[in-house]
């Protein structure tokens, strides 16, 4: 008969690492964390996160150029937008250097009313808008004055 | 001579090796990560969603990593804020504060299909759940874990001192508790 060379003595589970923790006062062996996990779980948790941070890399590359391009356009009408601000301002700058500083009331009104090839530049993109609206102003301070 | 860690480093911050290392990253430090993250938050599908944008975080910050302190404390301490953070929207959506949020986590431990401890654990678990946040977290890695002070000093930003004192207390106030129970 041969000798059976295996251990028939046998010990309570988890016997080994409660016997370390008791002789070497370690805290409680991970094993023996109350906590589970689902089956297989770290086995497939590589691959969930890598597939994971691609999703978010791609995602991130997307935004990044609609962000470019936001940008782009922003700046492209910005570009536009300043150029018509500057020719109105230009046309405004100068119908109120001539209005207000150059002419009389009188000159004013005959701009306005009756002849206006009376200044010779050209009225083309004159804002008549704001010549009135001086008028009106200049008007007002003069009868706010003469009531003074 | 190029220590192990800074050559991991380097290649996570090299575009051609960046894949393949951030792949041993993840088989490196999965687990202790996961248990560290589900300490803090208590149940399995909240440790999950956690550790997803942990690690996609590490991957988009690799590059920000100057390498002064260990790798794996600084991705312990973006674990950590990720754990505080997810606990913080959670609680805040229910209109709790993230201590009643953690407490009645730890009640619901009980009908968790993937918790099996037995009424001490649970106990224990209760307990730790009663603790305010920073106690918390010092005693699950300094009981749990088994970090040493000075890992746990660099991943939480606080002096060895106030560990040693905050873990002290820690340990008191469960005990404590768990002495009330039994009575």
């Amino acid at each position: 008969m041969k000798p059976n060379k295996s251990n028939p003595f046998k010990v309570p589970s988890n016997y080994f690492e409660e016997l370390e923790a008791s002789l070497l006062k370690k805290p409680i062996a991970k094993s023996q964390s109350p906590f589970r996990v689902p089956p297989l779980y770290f086995e497939t948790l590589e691959e969930k996160i890598t597939q994971n941070v691609n999703k978010r890399t791609v995602k991130e590359e997307y935004a990044s150029l609609y962000t470019m391009a936001a940008i782009f356009l922003v700046l492209v009408m910005g570009f536009f937008w300043t150029q018509t601000d500057s020719e109105e301002a230009i046309a405004n700058d100068a119908i109120e250097w001539v209005v207000l500083e150059e002419m009389n009331t009188y000159e004013m009104a005959t701009f306005i009313e009756t002849d206006l090839s009376y200044v010779n530049f050209s009225t083309e993109g004159v804002n008549f808008d704001f010549i009135d609206y001086a008028l009106d102003l200049n008007e007002t301070n003069t009868y706010e004055n003469s009531s003074n | 001579m190029e220590t192990e860690q800074s050559q991991l480093i380097r290649s996570l911050q090299d575009p051609e090796t960046q894949e393949l290392a951030f792949q041993r990253l993840v088989a490196t430090y999965k687990e202790r990560l996961y248990w560290h993250i589900r300490k803090i938050v208590l149940d399995h599908d909240d440790a999950n969603d956690v550790i997803q944008n942990t690690f996609i975080k590490i991957y988009m910050n690799i590059n920000s990593f100057q390498g002064q302190s260990k790798i794996y404390t600084w991705m312990y301490r973006i674990a950590t804020n990720e754990s505080l953070n997810f606990i913080q929207k959670k609680a805040s959506k229910l209109g709790l504060s993230n201590s009643s949020w953690i407490e009645a986590k730890a009640a619901g431990l009980v009908a968790d299909t993937y918790f099996d401890g037995d009424r001490a654990s649970l106990k224990l678990q209760k307990a730790i759940a009663s603790l305010p946040e920073k106690q918390r977290l010092i005693f699950n890695m300094k009981y749990f874990d088994d970090l040493k002070y000075e890992a746990i000093s660099e991943i939480l930003d606080t002096s060895v001192g106030a560990l040693k004192a905050s873990y002290h207390h820690a340990t008191q106030k469960i005990k404590k508790q768990l002495s009330d129970e039994t009575e």
